[in-house]
């Protein structure tokens, strides 16, 4: 095949027709969709700044919040200390009874 | 309202850039079936170059300040650049194709005439050689050839010299030639 006849037979190929409604439906999803220079830029401290209006005056749903993460955390913190105080032994009387065991367990060997 | 049809589209971008929806309005319905033809020749999908298409011009939109024309740069060019990115991306992150496609392609053909169908096959085939094409031989196909930039335009957009996108032209033609010339063969020996 030469040249031009290749080209020719490049030519065949096709492009579909662009769907007539392709251009309506991209200018109506650029319509709810912001530019970014539009978005207000974050400072370092905004979110403080956005916080502390509700610390100062609570939203009824952030003071809830707020108490229900205390009272869980509470929660947690104490039932851990029950727990560390029923199995805790003082450190002298453990050893001392390893010591006594050793001990016995020489005199056997002896 | 103002009339803003007869302004040029780096004039358009210019007012997109103030938040002017009507602008990029006429940008789109502009240019639409030139970056979908554009878009099809990158992916060879119809769907999928509907999809491309929406993307590049909905990234017009939210970041136009990107399209600098004091470089000189035409906003066609530098488009088409983004459209290209868009469609490359896309066919990265594209899973093989469903057998189903194939199968409704296979009815399809079932009910055209032998000649049409051979013309359709060669067409087909044609657009699947294409798209096995490595990356930049394709793009330096699709512009020079189809889209019709010249070689110092489409060398600007790809980012290469003269010479070497003429040297992708021309492997890209004796890639096709040699596979095309193997199909032959193949068909003559079988036949």
């Amino acid at each position: 095949m030469d040249s031009r006849d290749f080209d020719e037979f490049l030519n065949l190929r096709d492009v579909p027709d662009v769907p007539s409604n392709l251009s309506h439906r991209i200018i109506e999803a650029a319509k709810v969709m912001p530019q970014n220079s539009k978005l207000p830029k974050l400072g370092r401290f905004d979110w403080f700044k956005d916080l502390m209006p509700n610390v100062m005056s609570p939203q009824p749903a952030f003071a809830l919040g707020v108490f229900l993460f205390l009272a869980i955390g509470l929660g947690l913190f104490s039932q851990g200390i029950i727990v560390t105080e029923t199995s805790y032994q003082e450190p002298s009387d453990v050893s001392l009874a390893f010591y006594v065991d050793d001990l016995m367990g020489a005199e056997d060997l002896l | 309202m103002v009339d803003l049809s007869s302004k040029n589209d780096e004039s358009l971008v210019a007012l997109v850039c103030t938040g002017d929806h009507q602008a990029f309005a006429i940008l789109v319905e502009r240019h639409t079936k030139m970056f979908f033809a554009a878009a099809y020749r990158v992916c060879g999908n119809p769907d999928e170059a509907e999809d491309i298409v929406q993307d590049a011009f909905l990234k017009l939109w939210r970041k136009p300040e990107t399209f600098d024309a004091s470089k000189g740069v035409k906003f066609t060019t530098w488009f088409y650049r983004v459209v290209t990115n868009v469609g490359i991306d896309a066919m990265r992150k594209k899973k093989p194709q469903a057998n189903a496609e194939v199968i409704d392609f296979m009815a399809d053909q079932a009910d055209l005439a032998d000649e049409a169908m051979a013309l359709n096959q060669e067409k087909t085939a044609l657009e699947d050689a294409i798209q096995d094409l490595p990356e930049r031989q394709k793009m330096a196909l699709n512009l020079c050839f189809y889209e019709g930039l010249s070689n110092k335009e489409a060398a600007e957009m790809l980012g290469v010299g003269v010479k070497a996108l003429e040297s992708l032209l021309m492997r890209a033609k004796r890639t096709l030639k040699e596979r095309f010339a193997k199909q032959e063969e193949g068909r003559i020996s079988y036949g």
